[in-house]
């Protein structure tokens, strides 16, 4: 492939003289031509926001964005309270003109305009298709023609959107649509179909636009009516939106008409308005001369078949099976008010849903069976209480069962070894032990079955209730240690080392002689929340908060506090422990400055204000994750 | 032809894109020439480097590539990326079983617009949302009205007040200018009032002091503030404000005021001015101290006399304003030929003597305030010219 | 060396800019320039003895009418989601901002900056409400940037 550009390259430049005497022709010719698109979009850009800055001051934006600086920066960063009323006083007259409100929407507007016209014009498909044409020889002159030309319109339908109906139809040239009715409603069938199915799949855009082969087909619809413009070639946005426009125009003229519509073709405006297409088609093919035609488009019948086609077979299907499920799952609804839902897994069944008690479990099960005779997988949650008192039947059954069995097999033997018996007899009473045997066994089976159910679920609930109730095992613990240190919050499990005398005033490293007490609450604390295997792995991270006291400006205490935080932190991840529990490697630091200080009788106490502070925070994904892994 | 249309190739494949071919390692094996651009000169490109040192942009899609390179996916874009000071869309493309191929396309033109147009809106965004902030937080209510009475923006008071959304006002005319003060037909009407004197404004049982301006001609911005305790207070505070200092009557402006109310109405009443007879030779022969005693126990007797009559102020200097509430121009001119007589008849030590020629006149049905005083200035002026001390009545049609 | 995408999220004009010139260059400016589309720097660091090279993604803010196109968030294994304190609707913000780019990277972790703390006086410090893994920061006077920026990266390590 490389070899083949690099040859490409190298026969460009053996052109290199005649390239140099044709350069300037082409040069001006096609690149103009080809640019002017892109052109044209930046001068109409700067012409609208001249136009929008205009209205209110007449300079370009950048000027009235530095006329409006000094009134806008200190707006901004001041703050209100300070001087409301000469702020007031200051903008009012800009807020007066509305020129926020207008402005900003006019520009979110041109925005969005770009946007698509970034999108529509400078299409990546155009740009991918000519460098693969670049790379592979591919002649690109054709492509390059083809794109620098518009599309033509073939013909033109207006459709009455509640029924399909076909109120105008006009044809450009030779073009000729056999079926013109038939047409319309396929393609009005087609357009109801993609949006159907685009609304499904939760996508926001409505199809506007169908393309197949060299042959395009453009949907608008307003009113009571579409518009459908058959075209040889994707329109583009400038297309679009004459085509938009013209429809606008005769919706505003014929609206009453289009909406009271019966069917009559012959009625007087149909050919007023046929006529009116006709002129748009003339007006719009006018620069597609006939010799630039693209090859020949493929029969817009043909075209909205194969559409059809394409569209309505996975619809179809996918409808076929939805509709099977809604049907069965309508029946067991209705027959034993349960809401389950039913799902296919390869060549099964699967049933999922919630049963509330024992009487509907059993319905529930016995219209299963009938329904899907060659079973299915049950993923229903049942109460606990259901299938305990399932498995009691069992016993019972089985107790039951085995008692029967017994005396058979008692009286069987004294038969036998009392009484002459006929063999028949003999046969026939041992055939009966046997089934009764079998199904003792049978039972057997079920009812460990359900006793391993059963162990399952209470396994699988006990421990969800530890992961769920994993905090506030977490806070009994720590209040079990801490209880009656007025330093413990009980209901967050932080830990306010406060009077500790950490630190001095303005310092960040704490005290030696005040980091032993530090490190034995610390220990006992993490201990608790990394010492046991249950709660460990839902620790998150352990948070040290530095404070400082009120006095000094906010910036400072910011800091130092960060500092005292980290500080402290960096002590207790090099202790043993901390290493050991993995303590070191969830330890985050934070500087909250002054908030919060230690006040006592009114007053503070900027010794114990300066202080740190311990919580811990519990990966909330990590138990979901493992409640959902334990109920699985 | 065939020349021609190489030439053409070689024209096209000129600054529409960058591209880069990349192996599965990521490693890049060719690369268009201009692809530096986007680099900056302190990096050389060469085949054989990672792709992600070139484009980190793409660190964290290597899922996606692989799709691309399995056919999963056919083609993926990273848009508006910024590198070098230019604006990039990234695409993604599958090319063969061993390459990528990654396009690079230059939009920085029409995105540096789009910026422009960005900050300049998101600008708005933030002073509008600060000015609602300011707004919201007052405690007067405040509201734009345009003339086709529709509520362009109200702040959070007046929506509490009236109990409205911002949404409804927006949309349809709610009629409150009915509500407001004797009940307008429009928020037209209510500015006009306004700016005719207008000050304040009930609403059902609570009475506002109301300003009103056209920010343009489309809009009028009202300002309702709640009359609280406080600015009862400080309106009996100006009261105070409103006597002279020196003679505890009022001053011209409160006089002013009080006049052009009653001019408004058509209840009837007389003007007089009063002026004390040869009272610069007082100041000059006994000073200053004694003449300001003068004045004080003249505006003394000047209020005792009016009192429940009318109103007293000083005009500047020794000349005084009456305004007397009666119908009849004989009850005005005898009080005053009253107070004349008085102040002839009393003492002012150690000033003897003192006298005071006084011009009256009644109003007419619609006249200003400008006309009125300068009837009643000319009668003192004829009264002072024929000889002082007494009173002159000139009557409202001459 | 580990190489991590990592984004800075939130509404427009809350500082992401900001935070990152800090962060990477040291540097501060009062400009308010609108980022578009999306800018890229590196930043390597040493974190429990790990190198990291951090790609710091810098995508223009959402407005009220324009969100945040989610193809930006694919492969990031974190953000930081960034609020302005003088502006509490940005702070509301974050929820919505956090859902989105976890839906796209279900396995990330986030934490939050209030940026501008420098704009608020101290007294109203007292009643914003910080929640966990959540920074007081100010790009301009460079408080809690770096610890922002460590901390997510120690979340992310493995």
């Amino acid at each position: 492939m490389i070899e083949r550009v690099n040859r490409l390259e190298f026969e460009c430049y053996d052109e290199e003289e005649i390239r140099k005497k044709l350069f300037p022709l082409f040069d001006t010719l096609l690149l103009a031509s080809l640019e002017k698109k892109g052109g044209r979009t930046l001068e109409i850009l700067s012409r609208s926001i001249a136009e929008i800055i205009a209205r209110k001051a007449q300079s370009d934006p950048e000027e009235l964005g530095r006329a409006l600086q000094p009134v806008i920066s200190p707006a901004i960063k001041d703050e209100i309270a300070d001087n409301r009323d000469q702020m007031i006083d200051v903008l009012y007259p800009i807020l007066g003109g509305m020129i926020a409100r207008y402005v900003t929407n006019a520009i979110r507007e041109l925005l969005e305009t770009i946007d698509r016209k970034i999108e529509e014009r400078l299409s990546f498909q155009k740009i991918k298709r000519k460098i693969k044409a670049r790379l592979s020889g591919v002649s690109e002159t054709e492509l390059l023609l083809e794109e620098s030309f518009t599309a033509r319109i073939l013909s033109v339908f207006i459709v009455q959107r509640e029924s399909g109906l076909l109120i105008a139809e006009s044809n450009w040239g030779d073009t000729e649509i056999d079926d013109p009715q038939m047409v319309a409603s396929m393609a009005s069938a087609i357009k109801d179909f993609i949006n159907d199915w685009i609304r499904e799949t939760r996508e926001v855009s409505e199809v506007q636009l169908v393309s197949y082969g060299t042959s395009s087909l453009y949907i608008e619809s307003a009113g009571s009516v579409y518009l459908i413009a058959f075209l040889d070639r994707e329109p583009d946005y400038e297309q679009r939106e004459r085509i938009n426009e013209f429809f606008a125009k005769l919706l505003k003229k014929y609206q009453t008409f289009f909406s009271e519509f019966d069917g009559d073709s012959r009625a007087e405006e149909i050919k007023e308005i046929e006529r009116t297409i006709n002129e748009f088609i003339a007006q719009i093919n006018e620069h597609v001369s006939q010799g630039e035609k693209a090859g020949s488009p493929v029969p817009v019948r043909l075209v909205l078949l194969i559409l059809l086609l394409l569209i309505l077979f996975p619809v179809a299907y996918l409808l076929y099976r939805d509709y099977r499920v809604y049907r069965l799952e309508e029946e067991i609804r209705q027959k034993t008010s349960l809401e389950v839902k039913l799902a296919t897994e390869g060549d099964h069944w699967v049933v999922s849903g919630t049963v509330p008690d024992l009487r509907h479990y059993d319905e529930l099960r016995s219209l299963l069976s009938r329904l899907f005779p060659q079973g299915y997988v049950e993923r229903l949650n049942v109460p606990l209480y259901v299938l305990e008192s399932l498995h009691g039947k069992l016993v019972d059954s089985i107790r039951k069962n085995k008692g029967e069995v017994s005396t058979l097999k008692e009286d069987f033997r004294h038969l036998a070894t009392e009484t002459a018996m006929d063999r028949k007899a003999t046969q026939r009473i041992r055939r009966q032990i046997d089934r009764l045997q079998k199904n003792l066994d049978r039972l057997r089976g079920t009812l460990q079955d359900y006793q391993k159910r059963l162990r399952r679920e209470k396994a699988k609930l006990s421990r969800a209730e530890k992961i769920a109730k994993i905090r506030s095992i977490i806070l009994e613990k720590l209040g079990k240690t801490f209880g009656n240190d007025p330093r413990y919050h009980r209901k967050d499990g932080s830990f306010d080392f406060k009077n500790g005398g950490l630190f001095a005033e303005g310092k960040a490293d704490p005290k030696p002689q005040s980091l032993a007490k530090l490190k034995k609450v610390f220990e006992k604390y993490i201990t608790i929340l990394l010492g046991n295997p249950e709660t460990r792995p839902y620790v998150r991270s352990i948070e040290i908060d530095g404070y400082t006291d009120s006095k000094g400006d906010k910036e400072t205490n910011l800091r130092l506090s960060a500092a005292r935080a980290e500080h402290v932190k960096s002590y207790l991840a090099s202790l043993p422990l901390a290493k050991k529990l993995g303590a070191d490697r969830i330890l985050i630091s934070r500087g909250m400055g002054s908030k919060d200080p230690i006040l006592v009788e009114g007053h503070e106490d900027a010794e114990a204000s300066r202080r740190i502070k311990i919580a811990f925070h519990l990966d909330d994904r990590a138990i979901l994750k493992s409640l959902q892994d334990s109920l699985k | 032809m065939k020349n021609v249309q190489k030439i053409l190739n070689a024209i096209l494949s000129k600054n529409v894109f960058e591209y880069l071919l990349v192996d599965r390692e990521y490693r890049i094996v060719q690369f268009s020439a201009e692809i530096q651009t986007f680099l900056g000169k302190e990096r050389r490109l060469k085949v054989g480097d990672s792709v992600f040192d070139l484009l980190p942009e793409l660190v964290g899609s290597e899922e996606k590539m692989h799709k691309v390179f399995d056919g999963e996916k056919s083609s993926f874009a990273i848009t508006t990326v910024s590198k070098n000071d230019r604006y990039i869309n990234l695409y993604v493309d599958h090319f063969d079983e061993k390459n990528l191929l990654i396009l690079l396309q230059d939009i920085t033109e029409i995105t540096k617009i789009r910026q422009r147009a960005l900050q300049y809106s998101n600008q708005t965004t933030l002073l509008t949302e600060t000015l609602k902030k300011i707004i919201n937080s007052q405690n007067a209510m405040i509201f734009l009205a345009n003339t086709e009475n529709r509520i362009e923006f109200a702040n959070q008071k007046f929506l509490e007040y009236f109990n409205v959304d911002a949404e409804e006002i927006l949309k349809k005319d709610l009629g409150l200018y009915r509500e407001m003060g004797p009940g307008f037909r429009s928020y037209e009407e209510m500015h006009r009032a306004i700016s005719e004197g207008m000050k304040e404004l009930s609403i059902g049982e609570d009475v506002f002091f109301v300003e009103a301006i056209h920010i343009d001609p489309a809009n009028i911005l009202f300002t309702l503030s709640k009359m609280t305790e406080l600015a009862r207070q400080r309106k009996e505070l100006q009261e105070e404000v409103a006597y002279d200092q020196l003679t505890q009557v009022y001053r011209k402006k409160i006089f002013d005021d009080k006049a052009c109310e009653l001019l408004k109405s058509d209840r009837p009443f007389a003007v007089g001015v009063v002026d004390i007879d040869n009272f610069k030779q007082i100041n000059d022969r006994y000073g200053h101290l004694i003449g300001d005693d003068v004045l004080r126990s003249f505006a003394k007797l000047l209020r005792r006399e009016i009192d429940g009559k009318g109103e007293v102020a000083r005009w500047g200097g020794e000349e005084f304003l009456l305004l007397i509430h009666t119908d009849s121009e004989k009850e005005a001119v005898e009080l005053c030929e009253k107070i004349r007589r008085r102040i002839a008849a009393q003492r002012f030590d150690p000033v003897p003597g003192l006298t005071v020629s006084c011009g009256v006149t009644m109003r007419k049905g619609d006249e200003n305030l400008e006309s009125l005083l300068a009837r009643a200035d000319k009668a003192l002026y004829r009264a002072k010219g024929e000889g002082k001390n007494r009173v002159v009545y000139l009557p409202p049609v001459e | 060396m580990i190489r991590k995408k990592i984004l800075l999220l939130g509404d427009f004009h809350v500082g992401k800019t900001s935070l990152i010139r800090r962060y990477v260059d040291n540097a501060f400016s009062d400009d308010y320039l609108t980022t578009i589309g999306v800018k890229i720097s590196k930043k390597a660091l040493k974190v429990d003895g790990l190198d990291f090279e951090l790609l710091i993604w810098d995508i223009e803010g959402a407005t009220p009418v324009k969100k945040i196109p989610t193809h930006y968030f694919a492969g990031a294994a974190g953000a930081i989601l960034v609020a302005d304190l003088t502006r509490p609707e940005t702070i509301k913000g974050l929820d919505e901002h956090a859902l989105r780019f976890h839906a796209v990277n279900p396995k990330s972790v986030c934490v939050r900056a209030y940026n501008k703390v420098d704009l608020i006086p101290e007294e109203s410090l007292g009643s914003i409400d910080i929640p966990p893994d959540t920074f007081l920061t100010s790009a301009k006077d460079d408080i809690n940037v770096s610890l922002l920026f460590e901390t997510l990266v120690r979340r992310i390590a493995p």
